[in-house]
């Protein structure tokens, strides 16, 4: 009797297929590797709860304040804060919580990368794909109390649920990634893209949870400022906090941020980092165009990569990418053989290694 | 139909958005609000009109600019009877005047300038630890004041007292070596006149 669970086909939506074991054993590789980097450098895995991790905790355990004129926690998202509290109520310590759920996220993120990624390219990219999104350079984020982890999982289970038709269930975890983190309102790009696809094969009702779903991102992210405007009285709070973590969006942002490229590359390690991936995502944008990914798809990366430099700085680009999955289909179709994969498998876990042991001096 | 049922999805979507952050987070209190608007205030008046009591001592008034900002924000406090201070975070330096004795010069410098009083505060405003709001206490006829239990702060045990409505700072206390000292404060945004007159007083060119 199944009495007091959901219907099989909710069910079915909400149960994740067993992850293959390659899939596993590279996931462990990449995690092994930040942990094991992380312990040999610093003693311990406290550099995973640094940087923005603790303003994400610090908004789990007192909820949002606004300092005006001061950096302030309303600039992060929700979403990740309110889970951190749920698993914390479970009786795991705050320190442990971030890692512990990133992790998990982003083993659940791999899975549902390669189901998406086998839908659209067939399984042998999908393997590359995903075993080099495991190991990329930039992946200890996907181990630290950052939301990236979760936007990974969630926004792949949107597109996935999206394809296969089951827009309710893509409208909730679009709107939820857009909870998270505001780089997923990109995905209504590759939402519409899908629904635009199969117009001809929805009735009323599913049109309309489609278009939901495409709308859901906006629809979620205008849920933040009205709680803003609930609790701190300031529906502003959001741009107001932005504005002092430097995230202000200018007209002129875009060039000003081209024209400090080599200001950025000479001033910080982070700067010099982040320029290096811009130009690397741009090229792999190239490799996924060739590779013929959707162009809605495309131009949802190109926005994710490119629209944070309207806040003037290249600084973040690296770790916004990660969210951006047609990167890892054109790293995927540069490593088309064997040889290349292996190079590039090589080069990703010395990077991976390189970027976690200087987590507490280059900002991620 | 395919339009009633989108909307009716975004206004859901947008409704369990802010429900789940309603439920699942916990809502800032009043000690926190109250400390984010005296923190505001600090930063924004950079003039205080103080007088301080200490424990046996006659009141000593003063008056403390802030004259940078900053992590090192300096100010300028002169006392009653003639001295003043160059103030600096955890440094007092006697430029003008006679000492005064008796006079707790540190501990005022450290309750009676607004430069000096944002750190701990923006310090609690943002580690939100520890920060208790006493009930409202009766300072004057019809006037009433919360007082704020600050965390220490670099060796510094603060207690501030706000106006309930506004966050506004009206009195800090501190004590160090057995010593406690009183400021009631004036924040004021100095006017370019009111500056003309208050370099001079504190030492400072025109």
């Amino acid at each position: 009797m199944t009495a007091g669970f959901p219907a099989p086909a909710l069910r079915r939506a909400l149960v994740l297929p067993r992850p293959p074991g390659w899939l596993i054993g590279w996931w462990f590789v990449g995690r092994a590797v930040v942990f094991v980097s992380c312990l040999f450098t610093h003693a311990s895995l406290a550099s995973l709860n640094g940087r923005d991790a603790a303003w994400y905790l610090r908004v789990a355990k007192f909820g949002y304040l606004l300092i005006p004129g001061k950096q302030s926690d309303p600039a992060f998202l929700p979403l990740y804060p309110i889970v951190l509290r749920a698993v914390h109520v479970l009786g795991v310590g705050w320190g442990v919580a971030g890692p512990l759920v990133s992790n998990i996220a982003f083993l659940a993120g791999l899975v549902l990368f390669h189901m998406l990624t086998r839908e659209l390219f067939g399984e042998a990219l999908a393997r590359r794909a995903t075993i080099l999104l495991a190991i990329f350079p930039l992946s200890y984020v996907f181990s630290m109390g950052y939301p990236e982890s979760l936007v990974l999982a969630l926004g792949s289970a949107a597109l996935l649920a999206a394809m296969r038709g089951r827009w309710w269930l893509a409208a909730a975890c679009a709107g939820a990634a857009a909870l998270a983190r505001p780089e997923a309102v990109a995905f209504v790009l590759p939402l519409a893209g899908i629904a635009w696809q199969q117009r001809e094969a929805l009735g009323p009702w599913s049109r309309g949870a489609a278009v939901a779903a495409v709308a859901a991102p906006v629809a979620a992210l205008a849920a933040f400022p009205l709680y803003l405007g609930t609790v701190l009285h300031d529906p502003h709070a959001w741009s107001e906090a932005q504005s002092q973590w430097g995230r202000r969006v200018h007209l002129t942002g875009i060039p000003d941020a081209l024209a400090r490229l080599p200001h950025s590359v000479s001033n910080s390690p982070a700067g010099f980092r982040d320029t290096c991936l811009f130009f690397v995502y741009l090229g792999l944008l190239l490799a996924a165009w060739r590779l013929g990914t959707p162009r809605l798809w495309l131009a949802a990366a190109l926005g994710i990569t490119v629209f944070p430099l309207a806040t003037g700085t290249v600084h973040g680009i690296g770790r916004f990418g990660l969210l951006a999955p047609p990167l890892f289909w054109g790293l995927a179709a540069v490593a088309r053989t064997a040889r290349r994969e292996r190079i590039l498998q090589a080069v990703s876990l010395v990077l991976l290694v390189l970027g976690t042991v200087t987590i507490a001096n280059v900002i991620p | 139909v395919s339009v009633v049922v989108a909307l009716a999805g975004c206004a859901v979507v947008t409704a369990a958005g802010w429900g789940v952050e309603m439920v699942g987070l916990p809502q800032p209190t009043h000690a926190d609000r109250l400390v984010a608007s005296a923190e505001g205030w600090l930063r924004d008046y950079p003039l205080a009109i103080v007088a301080f009591h200490a424990t046996n001592a006659p009141v000593v008034d003063g008056i403390c600019l802030r004259t940078s900002v900053g992590s090192f924000a300096r100010s300028r406090l002169a006392v009653t009877g003639g001295p003043v201070f160059a103030v600096s975070t955890g440094h007092v330096r006697r430029v003008r005047g006679r000492r005064l004795p008796g006079f707790p010069a540190l501990l005022a410098s450290r309750i009676g300038c607004t430069a000096t009083l944002l750190q701990p505060v923006l310090s609690a405003a943002v580690t939100r630890v520890h920060v208790e709001a006493d009930q409202l206490m009766t300072i004057g006829v019809g006037e009433g004041a919360i007082v704020l239990n600050l965390p220490p702060y670099k060796g510094q045990r603060l207690v501030l007292y706000v106006l309930p409505e506004s966050g506004r700072p009206i009195l800090a206390a501190e004590s160090l070596r057995g010593v406690r000292l009183t400021a009631t404060l004036r924040l004021e945004r100095p006017t370019p006149r009111l500056l003309v007159r208050l370099r001079p007083k504190l030492g400072l060119r025109r």
